[in-house]
């Protein structure tokens, strides 16, 4: 399929419908998957589609405005671009969307283990609640011919370990949350790799008023990555993309699941679903529960 | 933050004993209401103007419309050791600006789920509906968090900054 | 910064639990206050001149009022500071009454507790900014969406006050349902005698414009600055140069059912709906002229004497400009034919009540007779059947639609009055009959007409030779009953109209689950709507009765007339206020705005060197909720009054 990927990425770069394709190459170590930005017809032939493309490139899309910029996007890579066309970041005019279908990204992690071939490699968490699928929106659709289905069984139950968590008692809770996030050293990576996070100042950041300690400290950490999450809510795709970026391993993709699963259960809201989708905080339901007020 | 009397009117606050335990019974948590103007704020003038009784632990914040809370003040609360925070609005349909309340019921919703997951007594935030004709549910609602909170504890967690 | 601040005793109202003086001491220690006192009642005028002069003789910047509820005095103190020269928007009440001194014991802590409250008001008022009323012109003319006798009372309020007002009506003539009625209920007053003189007054005011055949386009703007897209659909007669002679539609070979009799009579192809038509000028149904099917006859605009055919008349769309809207687009029956046990529509002798009407009344399509449609003969035996539609959740609405039962007494009454011989029964779940008059109007239906009610559903009607076998129970008997009757009368209720929805949409006005428009407030706000400058009356808002529509337009006038008499529009500064260098331009806050108060608009980026989009709030439409302050992730959007800043100040000294 890479074979029909590059020709598809030429065609668009000599017709000129894209100025820039967005894609993934194989990195220095050889296994690796890493972000290339080509312009050029022969740079075509770097590109790479298989089970080490991990990253979300969408992020990169909203620092090109008013070009055209071809991207190669999985399904959940292409419900971050929905959201953000949702919400105005982008222009469905501007971008091309490759689609490719995928039945799973490897963790990657597991690629330091000295494993190498993909049958012996985990694939990543995020990918096992996720069945092998098309993207739901595309302008080009790269079909998966000749890349045999590597056989990511969707969990049975993906929030699995969230319920078991919250069956914890709040103690528990409280203790584990707070060893996470005292290791927050609030260097924002999290922030910085999220499609979602284009906020101009984010509010950890502002002064006037200063919303929450700016230091990292418990109240500050805690409060930043509630309101992290929070401002994910009916936005986060799960991409995974920053817990893979936190450099102290703070478990955050446990954390948006939460709030996932309780759109799911409260306003049977999914991030990303469509174009046309309100966004969760600016629509409501006049049969919203409301057990939890008095 | 001393939590075994409530009038701490000084104007530098004593934060140094955060971490006694007060004993159950001597502690007084503070509370903070974010009242919707137009009927929860009504409805705490309606017990003042009924003469209804209830403990003074309450500090009301008044805003416009329970549409105007943003998560952030109630996490500045939690996060400053404030003891418990109720958000009180109109009751569904009766919104002044007829959806306020139906956007803060989502948006609280969530963030309530949120702050229990990761280990915050759910009773320290809290949510109601109180017209302005509810003087009475209003002191009710009062005494009865007030209680709630007591049984819940000190926010001992945290407020260490202060 | 100095910040004065003022405890009042309130008599013994406060001070009777609260140690003021020691308030007013402990305020002295705040930060930024420079003078504290306490008084009496500070909301006399020797109290106000109090803070008054010590404005003057501290220079004080700021004023906190620690007395009562900001509802009771925020407006007494907002001036009193204006007047010493201190903006009134940098004042703040601390609530040490209803909050505080009634509700708690006397004693320490309550006298902390006002302490704390007077901390927290010092707290907010230190980040209050200075706020100017804002103005917005107004453009001094009153939309009127529906020429029926709520629109038609409208515009006659209006233009009696000397302002102009602009009917656009749908159909080719003013006078709504009401034309159609034959009698009005309780007095049975003829309708025509008491609307024709309406319309006519209307039609010839020179404040009045009346565009009918036509139909709202779109609608953008806001209060006191609506621009409004009006389509004129072609009416194919020159309204200028007909003089409504008649010649035309006497020749016309076409006949097809009337609208406006409910297909009980036959109309030609070019046609005044009704003979006291306003205007009085015909119009070509292209769907059933030959020219338009079949491109042949032309007879219509061979006789007429003045050249006023115009078959090649086209959709016009004219603009205007308006400051104020009325909607008084009414209602549509409700159609019964979801009613299987009731023969769904398909029995010709099963009609509803506006056929009655017209069946009844003496210009009508039957000459006043009351008869079968079936076979034209006259109807002795008539069986009425009220809430058709009406308080049935399963297939109807949940509402009582209110006058069916009144128009029903009507039907029985007129129907002994046209036919002494005739025999009328009514089946009903409850009479209704709560208006002046109308009580007694339904007895004298029952004790001088002799029309038999029965209480009681009807459960199936089916046709037996010329006959309708009407059966049902009246359960204060018990009894089953059968009734073989000529005639079936069902008293249909009131319902939205069909396109209500996408109306609402346009005007961006709420609307309930029966596509009822939705009021402002449902007991003291009745005529308005939470958009500000439309206002609603008659039944596009819930089912009215003439007097109850002829009332509520009078109402929607005057608050209309409130503000065509406004040299400009204030409004309050509490408003919401965009940070464009913090807006993404997501659009999370437009989606949200109940009021649609917010735009986008694009700004150049220095800082990016781009131009990027970024919102703003319309300043005429806001009315402060700060639904989007918290809408916006990024705190881009702020609201005057109650920013971030001032509450996170308050809770910062908690």
């Amino acid at each position: 399929m890479n074979v029909e990927l590059r020709k598809k990425a030429k065609e668009l770069l000599k017709t000129k419908q894209v100025e820039m394709i967005i894609g993934y190459q194989r990195g220095p170590d050889g296994i690796s998957a890493t972000p290339v930005f080509i312009t050029r017809e022969e740079e075509a032939e770097n590109l790479i589609w298989d089970v080490y493309c991990v990253y979300n490139l969408s992020n990169y899309l909203k620092d090109f405005p008013g070009k055209k910029i071809g991207i190669i996007a999985k399904e959940c890579d292409v419900r971050s671009i929905i959201v953000l066309l949702q919400e105005n970041q982008l222009k469905r005019d501007d971008i091309f969307i490759i689609g490719v279908e995928c039945s799973g990204v490897i963790a990657e992690h597991t690629l330091a283990s000295g494993k190498e071939s993909p049958g012996e490699l985990d694939f990543d968490e995020k990918c096992k609640a996720c069945r092998p699928s098309t993207p739901r929106l595309y302008d080009y659709l790269v079909s998966q011919k000749d890349q045999k289905d590597k056989g990511v069984l969707p969990e049975e139950n993906p929030y699995q370990d969230i319920r078991k968590f919250e069956a914890k008692s709040i103690e528990e809770r409280f203790k584990f949350w707070q060893e996470e996030f005292s290791r927050c050293i609030r260097c924002y990576a999290c922030r910085q790799i999220c499609p979602m996070c284009y906020c101009p100042r984010c509010v950890a950041d502002q002064t006037m008023p200063t919303w929450f300690s700016r230091a990292p400290d418990l109240e500050g950490n805690l409060a930043w990555n509630v309101i992290r999450a929070f401002h994910l809510a009916g936005r986060c795709i799960d991409c995974g993309e920053c817990e893979r970026a936190c450099p102290v391993g703070i478990p955050l993709r446990e954390v948006n699941k939460k709030i996932e699963k309780d759109i799911k259960e409260l306003f049977d809201y999914e991030a990303g679903a469509g174009v046309d989708q309100k966004p969760l905080l600016s629509c409501f339901d006049q049969n919203d529960p409301e057990d939890f007020i008095r | 933050m001393n939590k075994s009397q409530i009038p701490d009117h000084s104007p530098q606050k004593n934060s140094g004993d955060r971490n006694l335990k007060a004993p159950i019974k001597d502690f007084e948590p503070k509370i903070v209401g974010f009242l919707c103007n137009w009927c929860s704020y009504a409805g705490a003038d309606l017990a003042g103007t009924s003469r209804i009784k209830y403990p003074p632990n309450i500090r009301v914040i008044r805003v416009p419309c329970s549409g105007r809370v943003n998560p952030l003040f109630v996490l500045n609360c939690l996060m400053n050791g404030v003891d418990g925070v109720l958000v009180s609005g109109c009751h569904i349909g009766d919104c002044h600006y007829s959806e306020g309340n139906f956007y803060a019921r989502r948006r609280f919703a969530i963030l309530k789920r949120l702050l229990e997951y990761i280990g915050i007594d759910p009773r320290r935030f809290q949510m109601a509906w109180v017209s302005a004709a509810e003087g009475e549910r209003w002191a009710k609602l009062v005494g009865e968090l007030v209680e709630e909170i007591k049984e819940a504890g000190p926010n001992e967690h945290f407020g260490g900054n202060r | 910064m100095k910040i004065g601040v003022f405890t009042c005793h309130c008599g013994t109202n406060i001070a009777a639990t609260v140690d003021v003086e020691k308030v007013a001491q402990a305020a002295a220690e705040f930060p930024g206050v420079t003078f504290s006192t306490a008084y009496n009642y500070m909301c006399s005028d020797p109290g106000q001149n109090i803070v008054k002069k010590a404005i003057k003789e501290h220079a004080l910047d700021r004023v906190v009022i620690a007395s009562c509820s900001p509802s009771l005095h925020e407006k007494t103190f907002r001036k009193c500071v204006e007047d010493a020269g201190i903006n009134p928007y940098l004042v703040e009440m601390a609530n040490i009454r209803e909050h505080c001194s009634w509700v708690h014991p006397e004693g320490e802590q309550t006298t902390a507790k006002a302490i704390e409250l007077v901390r927290i008001a010092v707290a907010k008022v230190s980040r209050d900014r200075p706020l100017e009323m804002t103005y917005t012109p107004i453009e001094k003319k009153v939309l009127i969406i529906g020429g029926g006798i709520a629109g038609i009372q409208s515009a006659i309020d209006i233009a009696f006050a000397n302002y102009p007002a602009v009917i656009v009506e749908r159909e080719p003539s003013i006078g709504g349902r009401m034309a159609s009625f034959d009698k009005t209920f309780p007095t049975l007053d003829c309708a025509a005698c008491i609307l024709t003189p309406k319309m006519v007054t209307v039609s010839q005011s020179e404040h009045v414009t009346i565009h009918t055949y036509s139909e709202i386009e779109e609608v953008t703007g806001y209060v006191g600055n609506f621009t409004v897209k009006i389509r004129k659909k072609p009416r194919s007669v020159d309204i200028n140069k007909c003089t409504g002679c008649g010649v035309c539609y006497g020749k016309c070979p076409v006949r097809v059912p009337s609208e406006f009799d409910q297909g009980l009579g036959k109309r030609p192809a070019i046609y005044i709906p009704f003979p006291q038509a306003v205007p009085n000028v015909p119009v070509i149904d292209r769907e059933s002229c030959l020219w338009f099917t079949e491109q042949k006859c032309g007879i219509c605009q061979k006789v007429c004497p003045f050249g006023a055919i115009d078959y090649d008349m086209e959709d016009e769309i004219i603009e205007e400009k308006f400051g104020a809207i009325i909607v008084a687009t009414g209602f549509q029956q409700f159609d019964y034919s979801v009613y299987g046990e009731y023969g769904y529509g398909k029995f010709k002798n099963v009609i509803t009540g506006l056929h009655f009407e017209r069946m009844v009344n003496s210009s009508g399509p039957t000459g006043g007779k009351i008869i079968k449609p079936s076979d034209g003969k006259e109807a002795r035996e008539v069986v009425f059947i009220q809430c058709i539609g009406s308080r049935d959740e399963q297939k109807g609405v949940p509402y009582c639609s209110r006058l069916c039962c009144m128009y029903t007494a009507k039907h029985a009454l007129l129907l002994r009055e046209h036919n002494p011989d005739a025999q009328a029964y009514v089946f009903y779940i409850d009479i209704r009959a709560a208006g002046k008059n109308y009580e007694e109007f339904v007895k004298k239906v029952q004790d001088e007409y002799g029309a038999i009610y029965l209480r009681g559903r009807v459960s199936r009607i089916f046709e037996k030779g010329d006959k309708l076998i009407v059966r049902g129970a009246d359960t204060l008997s018990g009894a089953q009953i059968e009734i073989e009757a000529d005639l079936v009368v069902m008293a249909t209720g009131l319902v939205a109209m069909p396109d209500a929805v996408s109306l609402a949409q346009m005007l961006h006005i709420p609307y309930d689950q029966n596509n009822l428009f939705t009021e402002a407030h449902p007991k003291l706000a009745p005529v308005e709507t939470i958009t500000s400058g439309i206002f609603l009356t008659g039944a596009c808002q819930a089912p009215k009765d003439i007097p109850d529509a002829v009332a509520t337009a009078s109402a929607a006038s005057v608050k209309a007339l409130g503000l065509m008499v406004q040299d400009k529009l204030a409004r309050e500064p509490l408003i919401a206020r965009v940070i464009p260098e913090l807006c993404s331009g997501c659009r999370a806050c437009i989606e949200a705005c109940p009021f649609s108060a917010i735009e986008t608009e694009e700004i150049e980026d220095l800082r990016l060197r781009r131009k990027r989009t970024v919102v703003k709030v319309i300043e005429g439409v806001c009315t402060g909720c700060g639904i989007c302050t918290t809408a916006c992730r990024m705190s881009a959007i702020d609201l005057e009054g109650f920013s971030n800043r001032q509450i996170m100040e308050e809770l910062a000294v908690l």
